[in-house]
C-alpha cells in the first residue's frame, strides 16, 4: 500500500490567491487582510489533515468476474470499508485500473471511478462500474487507487493497493449459419462411407456434469447425486462422426493494417464460435489448434472446461508474421481423429497443395491423406461472412460464474 | 499506452447518470456565501444599497434562474450585460479620489457577480462565483475596521466553507456536470446559445461509468456534513488566530498605510476650541479610549471610586469665544523615562486611545514615563502630550504613571511646574476686562467678602455659583448671541444655558477676572466601567471642559491632599452642573455584566488585538510572553534541585507506608490513583511499544524482501535495463509498475530518430520480467541472449544520442 499527497490544480490556483492575500497583508499591514489569510489558508492545511484521514484505515474490496466476452456488460463491485471508529471517510474516489497485459492492444488501459461521498465510522459501502470491453484479451484490474480531496478539492491525499486481479475477455461470439451446417454435413456425408461404427453409445467416461433436460436415467450417478443434492449424470468421451478439428492461422504482415487485424479477430472469433456451439451441443471430439512459435493444440470432449481452455487460449492468441502454419499443420494433423472434421481457418489464402511449403505434409503418408479433407477458409476474403456472423450482445457460452473477491 | 482496443465500447447505461441538474441546496449556499460578502463589501463603503440590492439578487435568481429556469442569460448575453457594467465602472471610475476607485473596484465585483447569478450554475459559473466572492472579501477587509464586521467575517467563513465543500461534493460526485435542461426560447436568447457551449467532462469516452450516483443532495442536508463543516470552521477560526499573531509585523515602511475606510474621529482637542463645538461630539458613542489602573507597586488592579477628569489640552488664550493654546510655536520634545522616586500613591495607567484627529493625547495629571515610547512626546510649550508620527492613524497604546490619584480618587490639585504664564490671568480688553465688564461685576460681586488671598474659598465660592441648577441650565442647544455680545458673557448673564465649554469658559474668565490665573482643561470624563475587561470605556460622549485655577503654595488649604506643597497647585473645578463628584462604587463593583458592556470588551479586545495589532504590540503581547515562558521553562527544566525535589515528592507519593496511613484499611485512594496512573502508562507504553515496534518490522522485512528480490540472478537481466537507462535519467518511480516504467521508456524512445527502433526493447524486457517474476517461469539462453542483445543495442542508441547533443 503507497500513500502519497499531492497539491491539485485547483490547489495550486487556490495558493496563488492565499499569497497575493499574504503579500497585500504583509505589505500593507492591513491586520483583517492578515485575518482573511489565515481564513484562506487554513481550509488549506486542514484539507491535507481531512484528505488523509479520508482515505486512512479504509479497505478497497473489488468483486469481479473471472472472465466476460468481448462486447459485453461487465459489472464490478468495489466496497469501502472504512475501518474508523467514528470519523467518516469523505468523497473517496476509487480508481481501478484496467489494463491489457496480452492481446490484440496489449498496453491499453482504461480507467474506472468510482466516487464514495459519505461512509461512515465502522461502515461498508459498495459501489459499481459497469462498461463493455470491446478487445478480447488477458486484462489486469488493478492496482485500486483510493483518494480523498476532502474538503474542498485542493490536495488529493492517494493510497494506492497494490494487488491485482485478472479478468479474461473472450473473444467476440457469434451465430454460426446455415450455411455453415451444410458445410459440416457435406463435409460428414463425404467421408461417411469411410466410417465404421464402433464401440458403445456412451463412450470412455471422461466426468461428471449436471443433469440436462434428456439425458438417459441410466447415467445418472446417484452416489454423486446424493452427495451433491442434485443429479449428476456420468459425461461419456464419444467418438462420433461430428468430430471436428478447427486449425487457426493467425497470421499477419510485419506492418499490419487495421483491416489485417480485423480480419484476425474476425477468424478469431469464428474459431470461437464454432468451439462454442460444438461445446454447447456436446458428444463430440474437438481440436483446437493455433499458430504461434510453438504449435498451441488443444483437444478434449466438447465440454465447458475445453471451451474455457480454448476461449482462454484465443482470448490471448498472437499474430505473426513468420509462416507457422506447417509446423502447426503437421502438429494438429498427427493428434486429429480419422473421422474428424477438420476446417483451417487462415487469415489469407492457403493452398494445400503447396509441396514445397508443406513438405511434411506431403512426405508424412498419415498425413498425406488429410491434404484433400481439409476444409480451408480465408478470412481476409469474404469466406466467413457466408458462416457465421457478430452479435453485439453476444454471451462467452459458458455458465455465469460468480464474482471472484480480489484486494 | 493506447487506449485505442478499449474505446471501441460505448460507455453504458447513460440513464445512470442523468440528472436534473445542480442541487438547489448547492445553489442557496453559494448565494448565500455571495451576499455575505456583497454585505462585506456594503458595510466598508458604509452604504445599505449594494446589500439589499444583493438581496434581492440572491432571491430572485435563485427562484427564476435555478428553481424555475425561467430567466438565464444567455454566455453571449451575460457578456454583454458584463461589458457595458464594466465600461460603467470605467466611466465612473475616471472622476473619482484614489480611495473612491477602491469602492468603484468592489462595486464592479459586485456587478459581475449579479450578472452571473442570473447565468446558468455551469461548473465555471461556480467558480467565477467562488472567486468574485473571495475577492470581495479581501477589499472589503481594506475598508472595515469595525467588530461587526469581524463578526460577519466569522459567518462568512462558515457559509463560504459549507458553499464549497457542497460544491466540491457534488462536482465530485458527478462525471458530467449536468446540462442545462431544455425549455422555451425567451427574449434574453436573443444575443446567443441557449446554454453554454462545453460543459465539463470527467473523461473524453470514459469506458467504464459508475453505476447510479451518490445522493450528494442528502449528504449536503446531512448532519454528519453539518458537523463536518462546524469542525472545519472552528479549527479554521483557531488556526486564523494563531497565524494572526504569529505572522511577524514589521516596523511601518511607505508601503503600509492605514486601512482607507478608517477615517479620523473629529475630537474638541484642536489647537482652536471654538465655543459650540461640543455640541455634536457629545451625542456621538464612537469609542475614544480605553483605561485601565494597576498599582504600580504591586500590579494588581486599582480600584477607581470617583469620576475621573482625563486632561487633553490646555486652552489659555481667549477672544470672542475662541480658546487657543498657551503657545503658538509648540515645543514637542520627547519624553525620557523618570525613574525617580515621586512619593504618594503611584498608579500605572494603560490607556489605547483610538485614531483621532488630533496628536493630543489624555492621561490623568501628574504624570510620569516610565516605559521607553518612541512615539509618546510632550509639548513643553503648550503642556499636553503627544502621539507623533503615524500613531494618531492607528490605536495607540501608552502607559503613564501618575500620582493624581489616592484611595481611588482623583487629587484635586495638581503640582504646578512653576508659576503661571501671563496669559492664564489675561482677560480680553486687557487687565481692566474692558470687554468683560458685566463679567467682571458678577464675579467680584460673587466673592465679595472673601480675603483676596483666600484665593481656594474665592475659586470654590464661584465654582458653586456655576453650578447652581437654579440659575443655569445645562444643554446642547445654545442660544445665539447678538453681535458684539461676548458669548462667554451672553451666557452668563442672559441665555443662562449651554454645555460644559460655556460654563468652563465662564468660570475661567470670572477666576482671571478677580485675580486667581486660570485656564481651561479639554478632555473626557468619567467613561464607562467594562468589568469583564476591568478597563473604563471612554466615549466621545464623554469630552469634557473643566477649569483649573493657580494656587501658590500658602494658598493651599491644609486639609487638602498634595504631594508637593513647596509648589504652587492647579485647582480643578468643574462649573458643569450635574458633573463632579460622582462616587463609581456601584459602577465598579463586581455585578453581572450588561449586554452592552460584553460588547464593549469584545470592541476593545478586537480594536486592541485585531485592528490595531503592530510589530510593538506583537512584541510586547505575543513574543515577549512567550520568551519569558520559555526561558522560565528552560530554566526550570535545567536546574537539577527542582527535579531532585519533583523526585524526593514522587517518591513520597508512591511511598507504600503511605497509602496505608491507617493500617488497618486495605483500600486508599492515594494508592489506587497512583496503581492507575502506572497502570495507564504502562498499558500505553506497551501499546505504542508494540504498534512501533510491528510497524518498523513490517518496514525491515519489506526492505529486506526488495532487496533480496533485487538480489535474485533471475532478474538480472531487468536490473540491468533499469541500471542503463538510469544512466540517461530514465528511473522507475516508485509508484511505477515495471510494465509501467517499459511503456514510459517505450514513448520516450519513440520520439527520438536514433531510438526509435529500440523502442520496444523495454517491453520486451518488462514482459520477461513478468514472466519470470510472477509466471515462475526460466528464461532460456536463447531468449536471455535476446535480450542482451537488445539491451546493447538500445545502450549503443542511447549513447548516440548523449555524444549527439
Amino acid at each position: 500500500m503507497r500513500r502519497s499527497t499531492l497539491i491539485c490544480r485547483e490547489g495550486w490556483y487556490y495558493l496563488i490567491v492565499v499569497g497575493f492575500v499574504l503579500a497585500g497583508a504583509l505589505l500593507r499591514e492591513i491586520n483583517l487582510l492578515m485575518v482573511l489569510f489565515g481564513m484562506l489558508i487554513g481550509p488549506f492545511l486542514f484539507s491535507w489533515q481531512l484528505a488523509r484521514l479520508s482515505v486512512r484505515d479504509v479497505k478497497v474490496t473489488r468483486r469481479a468476474p473471472r472472465q466476460a466476452a468481448a462486447g459485453q456488460t461487465i459489472s464490478i463491485d468495489v466496497e469501502l470499508a472504512n475501518n474508523k471508529r467514528k470519523a467518516g471517510s469523505w468523497a473517496v474516489v476509487v480508481e481501478d485500473v484496467v489494463y491489457q497485459e496480452a492481446g490484440p492492444e496489449p498496453g491499453s488501459t482504461s480507467t474506472a471511478r468510482l466516487c464514495f461521498s459519505h461512509v461512515a465510522g465502522k461502515q461498508k459501502l459498495t459501489r459499481s462500474y459497469e462498461g463493455r470491453l470491446a478487445s478480447r484479451g488477458r486484462y489486469r484490474l488493478g492496482p485500486l487507487t483510493a483518494s480523498s480531496r476532502f474538503p474542498l478539492g485542493l490536495l488529493r491525499h492517494c493510497v494506492r493497493v497494490d494487488e491485482t486481479s485478472t479478468l479474461i475477455v473472450y473473444p467476440r461470439i457469434g451465430h454460426l449459419t446455415r450455411r455453415w451446417n451444410s458445410l459440416r454435413q457435406e463435409a460428414y456425408h463425404g467421408s461417411r462411407q469411410m466410417q465404421r461404427r464402433r464401440g458403445l453409445v456412451e463412450g470412455d467416461f471422461h466426468g461428471l456434469r449436471d443433469w440436462r433436460s434428456g439425458d438417459a436415467t441410466r447415467w445418472i450417478h446417484w452416489r454423486t447425486s446424493a452427495r451433491q443434492g442434485e443429479l449428476m449424470v456420468r459425461e461419456f468421451e464419444q467418438h462420433r462422426e461430428e468430430d471436428l478439428a478447427v486449425l487457426l492461422d493467425l497470421w499477419q504482415p510485419a506492418s499490419p493494417t487495421p483491416h489485417h487485424k480485423q480480419t484476425i479477430e474476425n477468424a478469431i472469433s469464428f474459431a470461437a464460435t464454432i468451439l462454442s456451439e460444438q461445446c454447447r451441443r456436446g458428444g463430440s471430439h474437438l481440436l483446437l489448434a493455433r499458430t504461434a512459435h510453438k504449435p498451441v493444440i488443444s483437444t478434449g470432449s466438447a465440454s465447458l472446461a475445453l471451451l474455457e481452455v480454448a476461449l482462454e487460449g484465443l482470448a490471448t492468441a498472437e499474430a505473426f508474421d513468420q509462416d507457422h502454419l506447417p509446423a502447426m499443420l503437421t502438429a494438429a494433423l498427427a493428434k486429429v481423429r480419422p473421422r474428424a472434421s477438420v476446417v483451417l481457418v487462415s487469415t489469407r489464402a492457403v493452398d494445400l497443395s503447396d509441396t514445397e511449403r508443406f513438405v511434411e505434409l506431403w512426405q508424412d503418408p498419415r498425413l498425406r491423406r488429410w491434404a484433400g479433407r481439409v476444409i480451408c477458409l480465408d478470412a481476409s476474403s469474404s469466406d466467413l461472412d457466408a458462416f457465421f456472423r457478430l452479435d453485439q450482445n453476444a454471451t462467452t457460452g459458458l455458465r455465469d460464474l460468480s464474482p471472484a473477491e480480489t484486494h | 499506452m493506447s487506449t485505442a482496443a478499449v474505446t471501441i465500447a460505448s460507455a453504458t447505461s447513460p440513464a445512470a447518470i442523468s440528472l436534473a441538474g445542480p442541487p438547489l441546496r448547492l445553489s442557496i449556499s453559494l448565494a448565500l456565501m455571495c451576499l455575505l460578502s456583497t454585505t462585506l463589501l456594503g458595510m466598508g463603503q458604509r452604504d445599505a444599497t449594494l446589500p439589499l440590492l444583493a438581496v434581492v439578487v440572491a432571491a430572485a435568481s435563485l427562484y427564476l434562474t435555478d428553481y424555475r429556469g425561467w430567466l438565464r442569460l444567455s454566455p453571449r448575453a451575460a457578456d454583454v450585460v458584463g461589458v457595458s457594467v464594466y465600461v460603467y465602472a470605467l466611466w465612473d471610475f475616471r472622476s473619482m479620489r484614489s480611495d473612491e476607485q477602491l469602492l468603484a473596484m468592489a462595486s464592479l465585483l459586485v456587478y459581475m457577480q449579479f450578472v452571473l447569478q442570473f447565468q446558468y450554475k455551469s461548473e465555471r459559473t461556480y467558480w467565477l462565483l467562488a472567486l468574485l466572492s473571495i475577492l470581495q472579501a479581501a477589499v472589503s477587509t481594506a475598508l472595515n475596521l469595525q467588530l461587526a464586521f469581524g463578526l460577519l467575517l466569522v459567518a462568512y467563513l462558515f457559509v463560504a466553507l459549507g458553499a464549497m465543500t457542497a460544491f466540491f461534493l457534488y462536482r465530485e460526485a458527478v462525471d458530467e456536470w449536468p446540462a442545462p435542461p431544455h425549455r422555451r426560447r425567451s427574449v434574453l436568447d436573443f444575443l446567443g446559445p441557449r446554454q453554454p457551449a462545453r460543459q465539463r467532462t470527467r473523461a473524453a469516452s470514459p469506458i467504464f461509468r459508475e453505476r447510479g450516483m451518490t445522493n450528494v443532495a442528502g449528504e449536503i442536508a446531512g448532519r454528519p456534513f453539518a458537523h463536518q463543516i462546524l469542525m472545519l470552521s472552528l479549527g479554521t477560526l483557531v488556526l486564523t488566530m494563531v497565524v494572526f499573531v504569529l505572522i511577524p509585523r514589521t516596523p511601518r515602511t511607505p508601503w503600509q498605510q492605514q486601512e482607507t475606510g478608517a477615517g479620523l474621529q473629529r475630537t474638541g482637542l484642536s489647537d482652536n476650541v471654538k465655543l459650540g463645538d461640543f455640541g455634536a461630539l457629545v451625542e456621538d458613542p464612537a469609542s475614544v479610549m480605553r483605561v485601565q489602573f494597576f498599582d504600580y507597586e504591586t500590579g494588581e488592579p486599582y480600584t477607581i471610586r470617583s469620576e475621573l477628569l482625563f486632561r487633553g489640552m490646555l486652552l489659555t488664550h481667549y477672544d470672542d469665544g475662541a480658546w487657543a493654546q498657551p503657545s503658538a510655536e509648540p515645543d514637542p520634545r520627547r519624553l525620557a523615562p523618570y525613574h525617580a522616586p515621586l512619593g504618594g500613591e503611584l498608579v500605572e495607567q494603560h490607556i489605547a486611545i483610538e485614531p483621532l484627529d488630533t496628536e493630543v493625547v489624555c492621561s490623568i495629571y501628574p504624570f510620569r514615563k516610565n516605559q521607553a515610547n518612541s512615539q509618546l512626546w510632550y509639548d513643553f510649550a503648550n503642556h499636553h502630550l503627544l502621539r507623533v508620527g503615524d500613531a494618531q492613524r492607528t490605536t495607540f497604546s501608552y502607559k503613564l504613571v501618575t500620582t493624581g490619584l489616592r484611595n481611588g480618587r482623583q487629587l484635586p490639585l495638581t503640582p504646578a511646574a512653576g508659576r503661571p504664564s501671563a496669559a492664564a490671568s489675561r482677560l480680553p480688553g486687557g487687565r481692566s476686562g474692558e470687554k468683560l465688564s458685566r463679567l467682571r461685576e458678577l464675579a467680584v460681586e460673587i466673592v465679595d467678602g472673601i480675603p483676596v488671598e483666600d484665593a481656594y474659598t474665592r475659586a470654590a465660592e464661584l465654582e458653586k455659583y456655576m453650578q447652581s441648577v437654579e440659575r443655569f441650565s445645562y444643554s446642547l442647544e445654545t442660544d445665539e448671541h447678538p453681535v458684539g455680545v461676548d458669548p462667554t458673557e451672553y451666557f452668563l448673564l442672559e441665555s443662562r444655558r449651554g454645555h460644559c465649554q460655556y460654563f468652563a469658559s465662564a468660570l475661567t474668565l470670572m477666576l482671571r477676572s478677580v485675580g486667581i490665573p486660570a485656564r481651561m482643561v479639554v478632555g473626557y470624563r468619567g467613561g464607562e466601567w467594562n468589568p469583564i475587561g476591568e478597563f473604563f470605556h471612554v466615549r466621545q460622549l464623554h469630552a469634557h471642559a473643566w477649569v483649573e485655577a493657580y494656587l501658590r503654595p500658602e494658598q493651599i488649604p491644609d486639609d487638602l491632599p498634595m504631594v508637593r506643597r513647596d509648589v504652587g497647585a492647579w485647582y480643578r473645578l468643574d462649573p458643569t452642573p450635574g458633573a463632579g463628584q460622582g462616587g463609581l462604587e456601584d459602577e465598579t463593583s463586581s455585578g453581572f455584566p450588561s449586554i452592552q458592556q460584553f460588547v464593549d470588551y469584545l470592541q476593545f479586545i478586537w480594536g486592541h488585538y485585531v485592528v490595531g495589532m503592530d510589530a510593538r504590540r506583537q512584541q510586547d503581547g505575543v513574543y515577549m510572553p512567550v520568551v519569558r515562558a520559555t526561558t522560565e521553562v528552560a530554566s526550570v527544566v535545567g536546574d537539577p534541585q527542582v527535579w531532585i525535589e519533583l523526585g524526593r515528592y514522587l517518591l513520597g507519593v508512591v511511598r507504600p507506608s503511605r497509602w496505608h496511613p491507617a493500617g488497618d484499611r486495605w483500600f486508599h485512594w492515594r494508592g489506587a490513583l497512583v496503581g492507575m496512573l502506572l497502570a495507564a502508562v504502562v498499558f500505553l507504553s506497551v501499546k505504542l511499544g508494540s504498534r512501533w515496534s510491528s510497524r518498523w518490522r513490517a518496514w525491515r522485512a519489506q526492505r529486506k524482501a526488495l532487496r533480496r528480490q533485487l538480489r535474485d540472478p533471475r532478474y538480472a537481466f531487468y536490473r540491468r535495463m533499469e541500471k542503463l537507462l538510469a544512466r540517461h535519467r530514465l528511473r522507475r518511480a516508485e509508484a511505477q509498475t515495471q510494465r509501467e516504467f517499459a511503456d514510459l521508456v517505450a514513448r520516450r524512445l519513440a520520439q527520438s530518430g536514433a531510438t526509435r527502433d529500440f523502442a520496444h526493447v523495454p517491453h520486451r524486457v518488462a514482459t520477461a520480467f513478468y514472466r519470470v517474476r510472477f509466471g515462475d517461469e526460466r528464461l532460456d539462453t536463447t531468449e536471455l541472449q535476446a535480450l542482451e542483445s537488445g539491451l546493447v543495442q538500445l545502450e549503443q542508441a542511447l549513447a548516440t544520442v548523449k555524444n549527439g547533443s
